[in-house]
């Protein structure tokens, strides 16, 4: 289900959306974005984690690295005998 | 999409919480650390993979009752996907588990995190390396590293 609103926003941002070709789920995108962080926030709250921007950075930095190729091409070889055993056969 | 994945023992870094947790034996930094790196990878649009076998290994490894709360409220969490464990990946988790000297948790956590070709969060990095599953220069974070 879907309501329809009319909100207030800054020029800046109208003009952004005007510039989508769905301005509806640019607002949903950006909307549910903050929603799943802010989620999260009461999450750790809860949990007693105070979030630092130091650890953040560490992590950050850490995930900004890809997955090298190498390691992506033996994970592949390597589970590709799992899903043809896993096929069903056309003889059957 | 999942970007990293906890094992189970992630989930119980995660458990024990921080600086505020009352249970006896926390440790506030690597709560704070797997922590952290939830919220990063949450903020940065991707999710966190939990395999539902480490879910129910940490449960049977945390009796106190916050570490328990916080387990429970976990896969409540929109950016939070527990991943089942199918019958068609029962050979392949059971090949993985059988070189993890019989971890259930440990085969699934390392199938979820090569299917997914995402990262794999533990405390027991050295072991989770030298296990030999994940390809050698698979990214692995160490929760229990100090910085």
């Amino acid at each position: 289900m879907t309501a329809k609103m009319s909100v207030s926003v800054p020029d800046d941002v109208a003009e952004y959306l005007a510039g989508q070709p769905n301005a509806s789920a640019a607002v949903t995108d950006a909307v549910r974005s903050q929603m799943r962080t802010a989620r999260t926030e009461q999450l750790l709250r809860a949990a007693g984690i105070e979030i630092t921007d130091e650890g953040r950075m560490r992590w950050r930095e850490q995930l900004a690295r890809p997955i090298p190729e190498d390691a992506l091409a033996e994970a592949r070889h390597g589970r590709a005998r799992y899903r043809r055993a896993s096929a069903p056969s056309a003889a059957a | 999409m999942i970007r990293v994945v906890f094992d189970t023992s992630a989930l119980l870094a995660y458990a024990a919480g921080g600086e505020l947790s009352l249970a006896a034996d926390a440790d506030a930094a690597t709560g704070t650390a797997a922590g952290e790196l939830i919220y990063e990878v949450v903020s940065s649009g991707y999710k966190v993979g939990v395999p539902v076998t480490c879910l129910a290994a940490a449960h049977a490894r945390t009796e106190d009752p916050f570490g328990e709360g916080q387990l429970m409220l976990l896969p409540t969490a929109i950016a939070i996907n527990v991943v089942p464990l199918d019958d068609e990946d029962a050979r392949e988790v059971g090949d993985y588990t059988r070189v993890y000297g019989g971890d259930l948790a440990m085969g699934h956590a390392a199938q979820v995190a090569l299917a997914h070709e995402a990262y794999y969060a533990t405390m027991h990095a050295d072991w989770v390396r030298e296990a030999g599953v994940l390809p050698k220069r698979w990214p692995i974070m160490d929760l229990g590293e100090r910085f």
